[in-house]
């Protein structure tokens, strides 16, 4: 909504000055958008003045003029004759580029084959009052070319504020004036309605055949209208606030809209045949509405018409029908002011896709008492003074069910005690009085206005308080209540403890976009099941919920490659999803990506990363984890290159996996070197962050150590010579490390060497030399008879 | 003569800085050689009386064993290939290394407001993305005629469930957990998804962090207290913090919280728009209606929540003027954090 202070500051008295009102606005608790303040924001307005004007050919009505804008620049304008022009007026022009405090931004614009390079600016069209004919006029060639702000004093500004949807009452600006002059101290003044019931003409009988959906029916017949433009203050005011002038009747009523919150309807008295029925659409009939589209009925939740007594003519509380409006013609008018439920209005709106000003205040829910009325007088008294009607006739109203105030207790203590500062019965009297509460019974009774429709719950009331008191009146004082540890959970230490060890071996964490596209990479998932996709997305490329984060880690690398950073460490902590049943599931994972040198800061030599540094990387991490019985087996899966990759096995679960990512996929991505990759389950690792490992003795007696180098087949295993190690070598082997493996010359093709280094040690005494050569001894003969392995130097 | 820990010392020098085998066979010579000045040393002990001639031999063999040790190890050095650190040495070529590992400025700043909250009493868990409409919405006092509801443009992954549209979800999950225990200080954060369009500052997905007490005696000062603290432990010690009025479903009173411009001091500048406030978090006092979807009774129970943009507060923190810059993660910029 566009709040003009001027127009505001009709409802307040005595007048505040903008440096006060501005700041009032939040108080209030609305959401200020922008704040343009005239004398400022229309500086790039300049005087210009009219040398020629001609007619436009071949469009009635409107005019081309050459305005000086500044000495000897003469620019082409065209104009409409809203207001007349005459040559060697001065006139406010902004040219082409200029953005009006209204949003409108001016451009240069075609019009039949006449170029036009700025607008003639209307007081409405800056955002203005008129406070004259509302165009600004000079007759002095002295203020040629001088911005606007120079030339006449400007005390008004143009807010653009957001109502939050519980306040629709502010959705008028008596509404906004009632709340500032409670934060300011100062009077709400209303404006002047005289009741002009004068006329003698019959009231125009309503029947409610839909009582749940229209709560209250009023309308009253103005005869005499002169349907004529606005005058200056009217038009300007409904300009500056973003509504176009239609015609003196249509825009009385969209004044009082503005003014009031309660939208009201002008229907042709004479197109409104016996009486209005307000009644759901029927089967097979339409309206054609004022915009030109065309609403159906039908169905179990037609939308909601006033008819009269044979046909729609509008779009109950929504839009009116083009033929039942008021037309240059019209001479007596049926003033309709009635209440909607926003629940049906919201409804209607949206399924038909009609939306419109006064929808809009009704779905969040209208005044159906006094500020009904106080409208609907308003309009009339305006019918009257601005339109010349002649004759104003009596109201008729039909309210089956009248709503009851809503009625709450709020003891100046239940305040204290919510708010945490101490606030007195006279506060809170005060407070909610200024606000239209009637409080009573020392507060154990508040009547709440019927225009306060959010007011559901006595909790409102202490907000209300609040808001008159200011929020600064609430200090901040350490909490009453039972102190509480702050604790997270084992997952969250994971974490912690993952991202720690990553960032400290010189990895960069990635923050990654959970959505992916429609046909994005669905390999190297471990996941079962399809994927979450979203029922209505933003686009093709935010459509699916990831199921791994291998993915974007590789998307990362070659954006990264692509601006010459190719040593990639990265990983990602993040969820991925999957549907494996009827239910989405999701978990935490882990992504690691390594490729390039390793040591990339090295101007000594390059070393490039291999299977084992990712390996490396994934024990470090586990074994920071406290994560026991570790293993790696071979397996396949999709997305990394055919025998690369291991699946991480812990306590006999699978807790991810590791590999080389399929070449032909960096490839595509113009990587030419090996990138890995591992993605691990952290649900699966979080049991030992919370690990406190318990104390082993320390070793009281020497080891002793022992060197074995054996050629074996290629095909064996690694881990299973390891195992057979140690179950030859029996307790006292403490510990077996690979020390280095090798294939090629002087080895037999098929076949590697691999040397261990072990270490013995008994618990309880020196190991001898004797026991320590039996035990290598086993350990070799194990060897041959399990691998046909040839022990080396011996 | 040199007494031994002279002797030793300078045969120790001697070796570090051996730079080849010849070198280092000449320092061998020189002390510990027949004619070798540690040697000669042990020729002279026959001459003394028993007691200093103990006391000496012991000396004597200890600086033997030294230099022996030294000129393994330095032999060991050059058959390895490392340069003696003597004058030749250029201390001013980089060290040898690998770049460091960063964290991301959105999980630094989620886990330093994380430390702080939890020093305030609040216990951390994770949430699920997925939500069911009921607790993203329902639960928080917002139905489904709700015209709240078009503040959010949400996604759908089906009927019922949609990405959670603020992390503020999990508090009837939180409350209804607790099994009565009162008070419940309970915090999260995450992602959240939002059907916004991309540019400089809307992303369709972004993180918060939502926190939120309850007791019988938890007050909007108390509010005031936490978000003070929070402010200060994020911002510094002289961070202000300004309320205004606001509205959300789940929160009556509600208030839209400022902080004092993290760059000017409130002398004015561009990123607060000159007005020396910046827009960080919503808060307010739990409405009855969650209290109750929590399992909770509002005629005993009172609460306070709040939730922030751990996005915006990042960008806010490193002065970051572009919200696409936190996921494009480009190197350049995640190595400035």
């Amino acid at each position: 909504m566009i709040v003009n202070t001027e127009w505001l500051l009709d409802y307040l008295a005595p007048r505040i000055p903008l440096t006060d009102l501005l700041p009032a606005l939040p108080r209030v608790g609305l959401d200020v958008e922008a704040a343009h303040v005239l004398a400022r924001d229309l500086a790039p307005v300049r005087v210009g003045i009219i040398r020629a004007i001609r007619p436009l050919e071949g469009a009635a009505g409107r005019y081309v003029c050459d305005v000086e804008v500044a000495r000897g620049d003469v620019r082409q304008i065209i104009c409409a004759s809203v207001h007349p022009v005459e040559v060697g007026w001065g006139v406010p022009v902004a040219l082409a580029g200029t953005e009006l405090p209204t949003g409108t931004t001016i451009h240069e614009e075609t019009f039949h084959g006449v170029l036009s390079q700025g607008m003639i600016c209307l007081d409405g069209e800056m955002g203005m009052v008129a406070k004259g004919t509302g165009l600004q006029v000079f007759h002095d060639e002295g203020l040629l070319g001088k911005s606007l702000t120079d030339a006449i004093v400007i005390d008004e500004a143009l807010v653009h504020v957001k109502v939050y949807p519980n306040r629709p009452d502010c959705l008028g600006l008596i509404g906004i004036a009632r709340e500032v002059a409670a934060m300011l101290g100062v009077r709400l003044v209303f404006p002047e309605a005289p009741k002009t019931a004068n006329g003698n003409a019959a009231a125009v009988p309503v029947e409610i055949l839909a009582p749940s959906l229209c709560t209250r029916y009023t309308c009253q017949v103005v005869q005499g209208v002169r349907v004529a433009p606005s005058p200056a203050w009217l038009a300007s005011r409904l300009m500056a606030t973003g509504s176009r002038p239609i015609n003196n009747v249509v825009d009385i009523t969209n004044f009082v809209m503005h003014e009031w919150a309660q939208p009201l309807h002008a229907f042709d008295l004479h197109r409104v045949r016996e009486k209005i029925v307000v009644r759901k659409f029927a089967a097979g009939e339409s309206l054609r509405l004022l915009d030109g589209r065309t609403v159906e009925g039908g169905g179990g939740d037609a939308p909601l018409a006033i008819a009269d007594a044979h046909a729609p003519m509008a779009l109950a509380g929504i839009m009116g029908g083009e033929m039942s409006g008021i037309a240059e013609s019209t001479a007596d008018v049926l003033l309709e002011a009635a209440h909607f439920e926003p629940t049906g209005i919201r409804m209607s709106s949206r399924r038909l896709g009609v939306s419109s000003d006064s929808a809009y205040r009704f779905e969040r829910g209208m005044d159906p008492n006094e500020t009904l009325d106080a409208a609907r007088e308003r309009a009339s008294a305006l019918l009257v003074s601005v339109a010349g009607a002649k004759a104003v006739g009596a109201v008729t109203d039909v309210y089956p069910s009248p709503a009851k105030a809503k009625v709450f207790a709020m003891p100046a203590e239940r305040v204290s005690g919510y708010l945490g500062t101490n606030v007195t019965r006279e506060q809170v009297t005060s407070s909610l009085n200024k606000l239209g509460y009637k409080c009573s019974e020392g507060l154990q009774r508040v009547e709440v206005p019927s225009r306060r429709v959010d007011v559901d719950d006595a909790v409102v009331l202490i907000e209300d308080v609040a808001r008159v008191l200011g929020y600064d009146a609430i200090a901040a004082s350490p909490s009453a209540e039972t102190p509480t540890a702050g604790l997270t959970t084992a997952l969250d230490q994971a974490r912690g403890i993952a991202r720690r060890a990553l960032v400290g071996s010189g990895f960069l964490e990635l923050r990654g976009v959970p959505l992916e596209p429609l046909d994005g990479d669905t390999r190297y998932s471990q996941l079962s099941g399809p994927s979450v996709t979203l029922a209505n997305p933003l686009n093709t490329d935010l459509a699916r919920v990831r199921r791994s984060l291998v993915p974007f880690l590789v998307k990362t690398a070659a954006y990264n490659a692509s601006r010459r950073a190719m040593n990639f460490r990265y990983f990602e902590i993040d969820k991925i999803f999957s549907r494996p049943a009827a239910e989405p599931e999701e978990q935490w994972a882990l992504g690691i990506l390594l490729g390039g040198a390793l040591n990339d800061m090295d101007w000594s030599t390059r070393r490039e990363t291999d299977f084992f540094d990712l390996k490396g990387v994934v024990e470090s991490l586990l074994e920071a984890l406290h994560a026991s019985r570790v293993m790696f087996t071979p397996v396949s899966i999709n997305g990394y290159a055919p025998g690369t990759a291991a699946q991480i096995v812990i306590d006999r679960e699978i807790a991810g996996v590791a590999g080389q990512i399929a070449p032909e996929t960096l490839a595509a991505e113009r990587i030419h070197q090996p990138v890995f990759a591992a993605e691990l389950f952290l649900g699966k690792l979080a049991a030992g962050a919370r690990t406190t490992p318990p104390f082993t003795a320390l070793p009281r007696y020497p080891a002793v150590f022992r060197d074995l180098s054996f050629v074996v087949d290629l095909a064996v295993a690694y881990s299973a010579i390891e195992e057979t190690i140690r179950v030859a070598a029996g307790p006292q082997l403490e510990s077996v490390d690979c020390m280095d493996v090798f294939s090629g010359k002087g080895i037999a093709p098929g076949r590697r060497s691999v040397a261990v280094s072990m270490v013995f040690r008994a618990p309880d005494r020196t190991l001898a030399s004797e026991d320590v050569n039996a035990a290598v001894e086993r350990i070799a003969s194990r060897l041959d008879e399990e691998f046909g392995a040839e022990v080396r130097g011996r | 003569m040199q007494s031994i820990p002279e002797l030793l010392e300078r045969a120790l020098a001697h070796i570090m800085t051996s730079d080849s085998m010849a070198a280092l066979e000449q320092a061998r010579v020189q002390y510990l050689g027949k004619a070798g000045e540690l040697t000669a040393r042990m020729k002279t002990l026959g001459a003394l009386a028993p007691e200093v001639k103990k006391q000496f031999g012991q000396a004597l063999n200890t600086a033997k064993q030294n230099i022996e040790e030294a000129l393994e190890q330095r032999k060991a050095a050059l058959q390895a290939g490392v340069k003696p650190a003597g004058p030749s040495l250029d201390v001013t070529l980089p060290g040898r290394r690998r770049l460091a590992g960063r964290v991301h400025p959105i999980t630094a700043t989620a886990e330093a407001m994380k430390q702080i909250l939890m020093g305030l009493g609040f216990s951390y868990d994770d949430y699920p993305d997925i939500e069911t409409e009921y607790y993203n919405f329902d639960s928080l006092n917002t139905p489904a005629w709700h015209p709240a509801r078009d503040l959010h443009d949400t996604f759908y992954t089906d009927g019922e469930h949609v990405m959670r549209t603020h992390t503020t979800a999990f508090q009837a999950r939180v409350m209804r957990a607790s099994g009565g225990q009162i008070p419940i200080r309970a915090m999260t954060t995450g992602r959240c998804y939002r059907k916004d369009d991309i540019d400089a500052s809307h992303f369709p997905i972004f993180q918060q962090l939502d926190a939120f007490a309850v007791g019988y005696n938890i007050t909007m000062s108390d509010l005031r207290w936490t978000l003070t603290e929070l402010a200060r432990g994020l911002f510094g010690p002289d961070a202000k913090l300004r309320f205004r009025p606001s509205y959300f479903p789940f929160t009556t009173p509600s208030a839209e919280v400022d902080v004092s411009c993290v760059v000017c001091n409130q002398r004015g500048c561009a990123l607060c728009s000159r007005t020396g406030w910046l827009e960080v978090l919503g808060s307010g006092m739990m409405r009855p209606e969650v209290l109750r979807a929590g399992g909770l009774d509002p005629d005993r129970h009172q609460g306070f929540a709040f939730g922030i943009g751990v996005d915006r507060i990042t960008m806010l923190r490193h002065q970051i003027n572009d919200i696409r810059h936190l996921y494009q993660n480009e190197e350049a910029f995640l190595r400035q954090f």
